[in-house]
């Protein structure tokens, strides 16, 4: 360790052999805040070369979140007392936030004067890690995730929040899009506002308009008194426009010029609107990839991409799936006055394979649908839906399951190949029913019925995005 | 050119993270010609983020930063200029003649990539156009 002016004896050269072999940071500080030592664990964990940091003020170098306000280092040189344990941060070479623990006291010299004082601090990431590990998840709002992205989107989400930027937020269809927002809403200064949501896919352009707008009276064959709008209804508060890949060109033209100008004018009516609503829009689809494609405006899409959220798929979260079971199933016990206290390690095996193409609301239906059969204390493979058990069963080369009686041999094996091949052809074409029939060479009614009679149940999942693509 | 700086008193405050104060300054030619000072929630960037779009700042000069909250300013179409230390006063100044700011970086962070990688110090000058 270097220091300024070191007295030439035993006691000195062991505190220094001390020192540089501990694993806590620590410096020493004048009278003018400027460093006059700096050992070895102060420079790992600062990232600060210690001839760097010597004769630097001491803020410059240890750059925490308590320096411009409750300094402990400041107290105990004001007060002459020590600090022990004070929990803080800093910010280190790399950008990265380092938390840690920090204790203070005065530096005096063998005559009791004061020559400054002692700054010792702890990284603490390592115990900060640990700690999350074993709480395991982080959970937001109704959310919840121990994977690594999603965290990383709870993280910043209090901030997104406060920002009043326009989100747009990218999702598969389940993901939990509107939960999201719904989030981002109350964790706003809106939160005491209303939050509206739309499904803006599902409407036609003119009645999206009116319940987004409203109209006036007089405005359409049986608009015989004023209608206000979702935008009202939202006013000082959030409304999600939910797929809005699927709006269409005229829409988008009007919902700019809302975003634009914060105000809109009711179908039928003359007078412009003032509406102060955050908008926050979510899509399943990839709207980058639209807006080079020419299927949405770009200049709409800069406007509602200032903050862009991307919520993963549960495929790429498996790690999430036992959590979300043990959220769903005390809801499920005491919405349906059951007392299922668990899922079998089979059954969640059987889940955790699964592909879920309908994302965290599969799940949920899932486990409902056991609820329904399930008597016992445990969910078992016998109470999942046949579709899934069919499904992980064809994809592990097995045939899928029986669930009618006894059945001859061969009549079993062409019922396998067939349920085969359709489920083959059901995955090239990314469950999209008339493409499948189609590709099967036969009616969708005749692919529906094979599917009842097999037992085989699709997931939640609207094709209608595939129907249209494979339309251009 | 409107360059912002967080500021402690009369020096560039130690870190972004939790700074209370915004200087925000008008730049014309190579002097500093207009000065604002804005007060924010410690830690709320949001409020931070609102002042620099209330004056169309186009450099933000700071101390130290995270990278989580350096990506939400870079996505603000705002430069940022992290990791100085200093008199604010002067380095405005230099930064207003277009001289290299570099002799300001914080201890530890000349060859530091966190710091480096986006910044190159010897072009952290105002020559040339930096309106966008």
């Amino acid at each position: 360790m270097t220091t300024s002016k070191t007295p030439d004896s035993i006691t000195s050269i062991a505190t220094e052999v001390v020192l540089e072999s501990i694993s806590d940071g620590v410096f020493t500080v004048d009278h003018q805040w400027r460093i006059t030592s700096f050992n070895r664990a102060a420079e790992e964990i600062t990232g600060v070369p210690r001839d760097e940091a010597v004769g630097r003020y001491c803020w410059e170098v240890f750059r925490s979140n308590m320096c411009e306000g409750d300094c402990a280092l400041k107290r105990t040189m004001k007060e002459g007392k020590s600090f022990v344990n004070s929990s803080t941060y800093i910010v280190n070479s790399d950008k990265r936030r380092i938390p840690i623990s920090v204790s203070t006291s005065l530096l005096k010299s063998a005559d009791g004067k004061v020559l400054g004082g002692v700054e010792t601090f702890r990284d603490l990431s390592v115990v900060e890690e640990l700690r999350r590990e074993l709480s395991g998840c982080v959970q937001l709002g109704d959310m919840v995730s121990r994977n690594r992205t999603m965290k990383k989107i709870f993280s910043i989400l209090q901030q997104v929040a406060r920002s009043d930027s326009t989100v747009l937020i990218e999702g598969e269809t389940g993901t939990g899009k509107e939960l999201l927002a719904r989030a981002i809403h109350t964790l706003s200064d809106r939160s005491a506002r209303p939050f509206v949501a739309i499904n803006c896919g599902a409407l036609p352009d003119t009645l999206l308009e009116s319940e987004l707008f409203g109209y006036k009276a007089g405005a359409f064959t049986g608009a015989d008194r004023d209608k206000p709008g979702l935008f009202v209804a939202a006013e000082g508060g959030t409304i999600l426009l939910d797929e809005m890949g699927d709006t269409s060109p005229a829409f988008q033209v009007k919902l700019l010029r809302v975003l634009e100008e914060r105000e809109f004018q009711p179908l039928g009516g003359i007078v412009n609107v003032r509406t102060d609503v955050r908008v926050i829009a979510a899509t399943n689809r990839d709207l980058s990839q639209m807006v080079g494609d020419g299927m949405f405006r770009r200049d709409l899409f800069y406007r509602i991409n200032i903050i862009h959220l991307h919520l993963p798929p549960l495929r790429e979260r498996r790690e999430d799936i036992p959590l979300l079971i043990e959220r769903v199933i005390p809801r499920l016990n005491r919405l349906k006055g059951k007392a299922v206290s668990g899922i079998d390690n089979e059954a969640l095996a059987l889940l955790m394979s699964h592909d879920y193409p309908g994302n965290i609301r599969e799940l949920e239906n899932i486990i409902e649908h056991a609820f329904v059969l399930c008597a016992d204390e445990m969910i078992g493979v016998r109470h999942l839906p046949a579709g899934i058990v069919t499904l992980e069963d064809s994809r592990r080369g097995e045939r899928p399951a029986v669930t009618t009686g006894e059945i001859p041999k061969l009549e079993q094996a062409i019922r396998t190949t067939e349920a085969e091949i359709i489920l083959e052809a059901l995955k090239r074409n990314d469950y999209n029913r008339r493409a499948t029939a189609e590709e099967l060479g036969m009616h969708k009614t005749t692919l529906y019925r094979r599917l009842r009679t097999m037992g085989i149940k699709l997931p939640d999942r609207d094709g209608r995005s595939v129907r249209q693509h494979l339309a251009k | 050119m409107r360059v912002a700086m967080t500021v402690w008193g009369d020096r560039v405050s130690p870190v972004l993270d939790c700074a209370r104060t915004l200087l925000v300054v008008e730049m014309a030619g190579s002097k500093v010609v207009e000065k604002a000072l804005e007060y924010v929630e410690a830690g709320y960037l949001p409020g931070m983020i609102r002042i620099i779009r209330k004056h169309g700042v186009q450099v933000l000069i700071c101390g130290a930063v995270s990278q989580e909250l350096a990506n939400i300013i870079e996505t603000c179409d705002v430069e940022l200029i992290p990791f100085l230390a200093g008199d604010a006063e002067t380095i405005l100044e230099t930064f207003a003649r277009g001289q290299s700011i570099s002799a300001f970086a914080m201890p530890g962070c000349r060859c530091a990539g966190g710091c480096r990688r986006r910044n190159d110090w010897s072009t952290l000058k105002t020559s040339g156009d930096r309106s966008r």
